[in-house]
């Protein structure tokens, strides 16, 4: 099976971790341990200077066609509409088909559709995906969607039905209901299987939804992704669909071949 | 070492190693936790056993009536009586209560006990002296206590006693945890956490060894096969991984091997 990891980071986060990759090498040598084909790839920096950080994250992954990058967009970016035009002028520049978004306490984003309607709207002209991810706060915690994000992420995915969002949050799937819920209807949302860790998650969803909507996510170097092939190598499902979750999916919107 | 176990390769590919001993060491039956009845919740958990090639499961209850939910731990486990090793579920009570039903559970053929600080009682700390007589039962009858909230001074003031840290791997950087690691041989940890950090498992290998850590996933809560993932994941000699994935706990039970 081909994997393509939809999440993990290079650098020293704040948050704490037993390991880090402080070069590009250091994770491809062990994607190619793990047995991960692509990944998309940020740097921690950016979690708080996102120039300096994102700048960093390219340098670093420069001819090296495995890594795809994603940049984080820090609230400086698009503190007016005349930034947010800049901010998506300077992406579609470096080629870059990723943004990471937190509404978390790291940075407060508001997911509601009218609060950044330019940026939202900018990213699904330009066909870039937006990661939503309520995982990453100062503490790493057992993070989960807060129960009134659920209404607002209906109505971003809703209101702006070409943008493409992903979202990452491990404990999402204490959720799951709720997680089967906004898949069915909104299919421009997706999700990462490191969300679905509870009991037989993957093959529920897959059994409501479909697998269209899952891709595989490791969030390494917090999390070993490694244990995720694992789940999904063993799931209850059929190998096609576990094909289109490990790689096709994320491949496909993202336009690799 | 910087390569990942042929184990894990095996299984990332979808073969099944030969002479693989898997029993998860943390799992519920009678807790309603999946809302199904009983007969499917075995049947179920047993298919997904068969897929990941876990061999046993040690199960437990965990809520509020200790005798019935004893009841229904027995009652799950006799449905499937090749794959399931039952213990025993207590809270806080008289102690002579306490001991006549681990007498009636042993006579029932259980083998080892749990306990959980959010269900034991208010106010209850296992420091307390009600326990005293429990954990002599234990050591008496090499029954492992395998407990939700465990205070690493149990094991230092009980050596005859062996005590199992549920989700003990989460306390990989908690300094009282490490320490009795570190001096209590009577002192385990198993490996049941959705928030185990890239590297717990391979950090906690160089500091205690592999004897006394044991997989376990907390099923049917959490996804089993993810949990056994996070073992798999490490970068750990394959005697190793044997060890922690099933050997450890069949030593512990006097499962043959």
């Amino acid at each position: 099976m081909r994997f393509f990891d939809a999440n993990c980071f290079l650098g020293r986060p704040a948050s704490p971790t037993l390991s880090h990759f402080e070069s590009a090498p250091e994770l491809l040598a062990e994607m190619d341990d793990i047995g991960i084909e692509r990944s998309v790839v940020w740097h921690a920096d950016a979690l708080a200077s996102g120039i300096a950080g994102n700048r960093r994250l390219m340098r670093e992954i420069k001819r090296r066609p495995r890594l795809e990058p994603a940049w984080l967009v820090n609230p400086r970016a698009l503190s007016s509409p005349r930034d947010t035009s800049e901010y998506l002028k300077e992406l579609s520049g470096a080629n870059v088909r990723v943004v990471r978004f937190q509404p978390g306490p790291l940075h407060n984003f508001s997911l509601h559709h009218w609060a950044y309607r330019e940026f939202f709207e900018g990213l699904a002209g330009r066909g870039i995906i937006l990661y939503v991810d309520f995982q990453m706060t100062p503490a790493l915690s057992h993070a989960a969607v807060p129960e009134y994000e659920w209404p607002i992420l209906h109505d971003l995915a809703t209101n702006i039905p070409e943008l493409n969002i992903i979202l990452f949050a491990p404990k999402l799937s204490s959720a799951v209901t709720q997680t089967m819920g906004l898949l069915r209807a909104c299919r421009n949302v997706m999700l990462d299987i490191s969300a679905l860790q509870k009991w037989r998650a993957t093959e529920l969803v897959c059994e409501n939804c479909g697998a269209g909507q899952l891709l595989f996510g490791g969030y390494m170097p917090y999390f070993d992704a490694a244990q995720f092939v694992v789940q999904l190598q063993c799931a209850l499902i059929p190998d096609a669909d576990k094909q289109k979750i490990a790689f096709d999916n994320l491949a496909s919107k993202l336009g690799v071949k | 070492m910087n390569r990942r176990s042929d184990i894990y390769h095996q299984i990332a590919a979808g073969k099944r190693p030969a002479n693989l001993l898997v029993i998860d060491n943390h799992g519920h039956f009678g807790t309603d936790l999946t809302g199904m009845p009983m007969e499917r919740e075995v049947a179920e958990t047993v298919e997904v056993m068969d897929a990941s090639g876990i061999d046993r499961g040690v199960v437990f209850y965990c809520g509020t009536d200790y005798r019935r939910g004893n009841d229904l731990t027995l009652e799950g486990a006799a449905l499937a009586p090749k794959r399931f090793i039952a213990y025993a579920y207590l809270n806080a009570d008289d102690s002579r209560k306490m001991l006549a039903e681990l007498e009636r559970c042993r006579a029932a053929g259980m083998v080892g006990l749990k306990l959980h600080s959010s269900w034991v009682g208010a106010g209850v700390k296992f420091t307390d002296p009600l326990w005293q007589d429990v954990w002599a039962y234990c050591a008496r009858y090499r029954w492992p206590v395998i407990i939700h909230g465990m205070l690493p001074c149990l094991a230092r003031a009980n050596p005859q006693t062996t005590f199992i840290h549920a989700h003990g791997i989460e306390a990989i950087r908690n300094d009282e945890a490490v320490q009795a690691m570190r001096e209590c041989q009577n002192y385990y940890w198993d490996t049941s956490s959705t928030m185990t950090l890239m590297g717990a498992v391979e950090q906690a290998v160089e500091w205690f060894g592999s004897e006394r850590l044991l997989f376990g996933s907390d099923f049917p809560l959490n996804n089993m096969v993810t949990r056994m993932g996070t073992v798999l994941a490490a970068r750990i000699y394959d005697a190793d991984m044997r060890k922690i994935l099933g050997g450890n706990i069949a030593r512990l039970l006097g499962i043959e091997v």
